[in-house]
């Protein structure tokens, strides 16, 4: 299989990868080598900054948030993907409609999270942390995250 | 709330061959996305903005720092927590 040259992060993969051992860490190391291009949304700036300020301190948000901003390639902003959220809204949960849009948006192949409501959305983009890092040929952790 | 610039460059020369192979090497998916990359890069020559592994180790130390240790069980709630609202 071909190794992937982009892909959306869901704000998942940024919390977990910085907190445990697991493959979302893996996810992020090869980001930082350069093995694939991150791209990611407003809301996910927002989440990370958001999680890291109010579970540990104003710094950590300060610096996740500028984790993410440098490691991405590009921060698709909700005025670009008005006609997404409008067409897939209802079709998929709030919570994951501007990752989807996003995504859509930017003809992305994947979109990697660990939530099971992308699958039974049928978001075909969809991928665990576990499957992604086996693309390029890394042998994971057991957890899917 | 992020900042946005639209620009329209007009490239020419060596800058042009350099953006142009960028791409077709593989490195970068759009000329776009090259030029970006690059400015972030002229963002850290010049201290205005670190790298991504600078974060990346400082929100470790900074984690530490506070003593602060999430379960797993904890990290998931508050990520639920943060989709409801």
């Amino acid at each position: 299989m071909k190794r992937p040259k982009q892909a959306y992060l869901d704000s998942m993969v940024f919390i977990f990868g910085r907190l445990e051992e697991c493959n979302s860490k893996l996810v992020l190391f090869l980001a930082l080598l350069g093995e694939f291009e991150v791209i990611v949304s407003e809301l996910v700036v927002e989440e990370v900054e958001r999680f890291f300020r109010e579970n540990f301190s104003r710094e950590a948000g300060y610096l996740a948030k500028r984790f993410v901003e440098t490691l991405s390639v590009k921060i698709v902003r909700r005025s670009e993907i008005r006609k997404e959220m409008n067409e897939f809204r209802g079709l998929i949960k709030d919570k994951d409609l501007e990752n989807v849009a996003a995504v859509k948006h930017e003809k992305i192949d994947y979109l990697v999270a660990y939530d099971n409501d992308y699958v039974e959305a049928g978001v075909k983009e969809y991928i665990t942390p576990k499957n992604f890092v086996k693309l390029f040929g890394l042998k994971p952790y057991d957890v899917e995250y | 709330m992020l900042v946005e610039e639209k620009l329209l460059v007009r490239l020419s020369g060596v800058a042009a061959e350099i953006l142009n192979e960028l791409v077709k090497r593989g490195y970068f998916s759009t000329k776009s996305e090259a030029i970006r990359a690059g400015i972030l890069k002229l963002g850290e020559v010049f201290g205005l903005i670190k790298s991504p592994s600078y974060y990346w180790k400082e929100l470790a130390e900074e984690i530490k720092r506070t003593g602060k240790r999430l379960t797993h069980e904890e990290i998931v709630k508050a990520i639920e927590k943060l989709e409801k609202t």
